[in-house]
């Protein structure tokens, strides 16, 4: 696997992980409270914005000390 | 069988790293590299260190991330006169040369200038290489101008603190008056600020240009880190500015979007975020580089050329083209530029920065001296031993830099806290959004609420603002800046000040083990002792003492014997002539001389030796046992086979070491003995200096069984030695400390070096080294405490009783005192004095 291949793997392991947490806050937010659109969109940006910083730093050098 | 890989280590600088997380997204970035081995950076020095395999990888990959993750490769120019190019191809062929060279960026020759210009990055390019090979094609090149590494180093600080205070500038008014206008209907503020001033729409137009300019680095630092997945600080400031500014401009924009409307505007927040990001970065900028003043000062003493006679004329040339043998001319007030023999004058010469003693020394024909010292009263002629990187000073200086750019233990366990704290806050600060907004606004939040410190109430911020900024504010109270200079602060003031003492530390990891040390061992010879024997008593029978000197002084002018070279020089001291040449000499080694002078036959040497050659002796044993029990070696002397005196010679102990010793004691460490010599003269040494335990007789595998047993008692040991025999001990002993006045094997072997050889500078050495140990641990201490405390104020612990959170504002501040804390803490190191200078 080359550093590319490595980093468009990456970056799509890293996106379906932050938006289904992004999803799984909308459904918790659906479910348990009475929101409005806006604060459900506000927050689902936040947590997927969140999520991806906190994957990208673990999914990014796992797959390129794959690749090494 | 495999192939031995050799292994290459580069020096980069990298400008624009700031705190612990640059560091480790340098570190991690460059680690990524196929064929890197390892990583170091020292981010008060800019320096990256490299260890790779040059058949995988090379300067060029290095610089290529460095610069992708948003950081400035260093770049220097060197100029060069090459003669005897004539032509197109000349130019060419030199252009190649230089090309070819690891990390050179662009090499321009101008023919009719015959001038070569190379653009390398900093630190990487051998220039005494690139000459040899241009010599090599047949030209010749002198070093044109070269521009001053410590003139470049100021430049790039000066450059930082200028663009720093340039944004303070342009950020700090803008920043205020948001703040001015946001608070416009509280307390008396409606009566005197107009009320433009709080409106919106002008505290949008005047925040977004803090944030576009003041803030633009951290966005395009933490994507260019992201993109190759690695953090650092930037990233919670972006995200903290980012956010602010984002939701302040929807509920300007679109009042009813739902995340709390016109009154929850947070543009204050953006801006004074900014603006105190801004004011940490501009004070770390004006107080980091003070604390390698005593780098700089050694460095400023290389002069830049020298005074060399070539055929009997004076001609100067660049310091680092003197060559070994060259006679180099010093007049007053001038630095020394190369180490030396004094070939003729004399003068008075300040050693200061070399070797710590603040007095000048007197120098004169015969005597040794170091590049980078002064002369301050008289000239000199100085043959040249050691020239350009092997001079004293330059290895002084390689091995300050080197020690300031390895890492304690200490420092890599706060590395790695420091690299995956961010990660840590990210997952942190998620948490607290997802608390507050599912379980905490409904739970506990009343219209009252206000900000910490602050009159303004955030009554309307709804239940996605309200946790978001909590969530914010987690992000920015967390940012564990100050780590990143915590320990190499405090490293690079101890080296610095131990420089100052005379005493060199040659990595960090060994003040860390300094400050651990219960034992001290200490070689005898040349350690505790000068090492090279002295007269101590003159003995004469039917003689008087002035005649038994000179005729012993006659019997040994020509032998080499250390003995005999001792009471030649015992006899210079007396008398200030020579002693007369013997008419005869015979020298028998392991024996002992026979001389002829004035017709009487001179025999001298040990008492078996004159025993030998039927001379009595048996009426001096009381005084020969009694001279021999002190330690002492004793050189009979006969005239036509009767004796006529005995000269007793000893190695005498260093002025200091008694003194040194016993503040050793009044401190807590034991101080021990390890020898080659036998029982009687060791103890005898030993008493003097107040050692109370010994180990005689031992041989170098001696030395090193009796450190380990020490070690087998669980105490950590410190060797001090000077000799190649020491070598081993210094190695297996958990500090090594060479004196700087022995072997180069021993300096090799030591981690410490002592320069004058003086034991009151080990004391001083232990002095420092927990000193500054001392500092790191305080400094950790201000680095986390800020954030450690606020962490629970930020994600609103306290706020079910307080009904008050952090904002994110003063979450800043607090971020940058902590910076400013570590480093006036550091600071305040350069005001210790070590106990052994003070009795010294």
């Amino acid at each position: 696997m080359t550093e590319q291949e490595a980093l468009r793997k990456s970056r799509v392991v890293y996106w379906t992980l932050s938006l289904l947490m992004g999803l799984f806050f909308l459904g918790l937010a659906l479910l348990t409270g009475n929101y409005r659109p806006t604060e459900l969109i506000g927050g689902f940006l936040w947590v997927t914005f969140l999520m991806l910083i906190i994957t990208m730093p673990l999914v990014i050098p796992y797959y390129k000390n794959k690749a090494k | 069988m495999g192939m031995v890989i050799v292994m290459e280590t580069a020096n980069l600088k990298v400008y624009g790293m700031s705190c612990a997380a640059c560091v480790k997204k340098v570190e991690k970035g460059i680690s990524g590299i196929p064929g890197v081995e390892q990583v170091v950076v020292n981010l008060i020095n800019n320096q990256v260190a490299v260890k790779y395999d040059p058949q995988k990888t090379g300067i060029s990959d290095f610089a290529r991330v460095i610069e992708d993750l948003g950081y400035e490769m260093g770049v220097a120019e060197y100029k060069f006169r090459v003669e005897g190019m004539s032509c197109a191809a000349c130019v060419q062929k030199v252009e190649k040369v230089a090309r070819g060279f690891a990390g050179v960026l662009e090499a321009v020759v101008n023919l009719p200038a015959q001038q070569l210009t190379v653009k390398a990055y900093e630190g990487v390019l051998d220039v005494g290489r690139l000459k040899r090979e241009i010599r090599e094609l047949g030209y010749e090149i002198f070093n044109y101008e070269e521009i001053d590494p410590l003139a470049r180093e100021k430049e790039a600080r000066e450059k930082e603190i200028r663009h720093q205070r340039l944004k303070m500038i342009v950020v700090w008014p803008l920043a205020i008056l948001a703040m001015i206008g946001t608070m416009r209907h509280l307390w008396i503020f409606k009566y005197f600020v107009p009320e433009w001033l709080g409106n919106n729409y002008f505290l949008m137009a005047i925040t977004t240009p803090v944030v576009i300019y003041g803030g633009y680095e951290f966005f395009v630092k933490s994507y260019q880190g992201l993109r190759r997945g690695v953090t650092d600080m930037n990233l919670l400031y972006a995200t903290g500015i980012g956010a602010a500014y984002i939701i302040a401009v929807i509920n300007t924009l679109f009042p009813n979007a739902g995340f709390g409307g016109p009154k929850a505007t947070f543009f204050e927040s953006a801006a004074l975020l900014t603006a105190f990001i801004i004011l940490g970065r501009y004070l770390e900028a004006l107080t980091r580089g003070r604390t390698s003043e005593a780098l700089r000062k050694l460095i400023s003493l290389k002069p830049k050329t020298a005074r060399v006679l070539i055929d009997g004329v004076e001609k100067e040339i660049p310091a680092d083209e003197v060559e070994i043998g060259d006679l180099v001319v010093v007049r007053p007030g001038e630095t020394i530029p190369v180490d030396g023999v004094v070939e003729r004058g004399m003068a008075a010469v300040d050693e200061s920065m070399l070797t710590g003693e603040s007095l000048p020394v007197d120098k004169g024909e015969g005597s040794m001296v170091l590049g980078g010292s002064i002369i301050k009263a008289g000239a000199l002629t100085v043959k040249a031993t050691r020239v350009g990187k092997e001079t004293s000073l330059s290895r002084i200086i390689k091995l300050m830099e080197e020690a300031q750019t390895t890492k304690a233990p200490l420092q890599k366990l706060a590395d790695v806290v420091a690299g995956n704290f961010i990660l840590g806050v990210h997952i942190l600060a998620l948490v607290a959004f997802f608390f507050w907004f599912f379980y905490g606004y409904q739970a506990f939040f009343t219209p009252e609420t206000r900000f910490l410190m602050s009159p303004a109430k955030i009554a309307e911020v709804g239940v996605f603002g309200f946790s978001m900024l909590v969530s914010l504010t987690v992000l920015v109270i967390s940012c564990p800046c100050a780590v990143g200079l915590a320990m190499p602060s405090a490293i690079m003031a101890g080296t610095g000040k131990g420089a100052e003492y005379g005493v060199l530390f040659k990595n960090a990891e060994v003040i860390e083990k300094m400050t651990k040390v219960r034992v001290i061992a200490f070689d005898k010879t040349g350690t505790i002792t000068k090492g090279a024997p002295e007269v101590t008593d003159v003995i004469p029978f039917e003689i008087n003492e002035r005649q038994l000197l000179e005729f012993a002084a006659v019997a040994e002018k020509l032998s080499e014997h250390p003995l005999a070279q001792a009471i030649v020089k015992k006899y210079h001291e007396v008398n200030n002539n020579e002693p007369a040449e013997p008419a005869t000499f015979q020298n028998i080694p392991g024996k002992g001389i026979i001389a002829s002078f004035a017709g009487v036959e001179i025999l001298a040497g040990s008492e078996k030796f004159l025993q030998e050659n039927k001379v009595d002796t048996s009426f001096t044993s009381d005084t020969a046992e009694k001279l021999k029990a002190e330690g002492k070696s004793l050189v009979y002397f006969a005239a036509d086979r009767r004796l006529v005196g005995i000269i007793a010679l000893a190695d005498t102990v260093k002025e200091n070491s008694a003194k040194a010793i016993e503040l050793l004691k009044k401190k807590g460490y034991i101080p021990v003995m390890l020898t080659g010599d036998n029982e009687v003269t060791a103890r005898a040494i030993a008493e003097k200096v107040g050692i109370s335990e010994v180990v005689a007789g031992v041989l170098p595998e001696g030395k090193v069984e009796a450190i380990k047993a020490y070690q087998g008692k669980g105490y950590r040991v410190a060797m001090a030695g000077d000799g190649i025999n020491d070598a081993p001990a210094l190695t297996q002993a958990d500090v090594g400390i060479a004196m700087g006045t022995g072997t180069d094997i021993a300096k090799e072997a030591g981690e410490v070096v002592i320069i004058k050889g003086d034991l009151l500078d080990v004391v001083n050495s232990l002095d420092i080294a927990r000193a500054t140990f001392g500092k790191v641990k305080q400094n950790f201490f201000w680095a986390f405490v800020y954030n450690t405390l606020g962490i629970p104020f930020a994600a609103g612990v306290f706020y079910p009783w307080t009904r008050a959170l952090v904002s994110p504002e003063l979450a800043a501040l607090l971020m940058a005192l902590s910076s400013v804390s570590v480093t006036l803490n550091t600071l305040l190191l350069k005001r210790f004095k070590p106990t052994g200078k003070a009795v010294g």
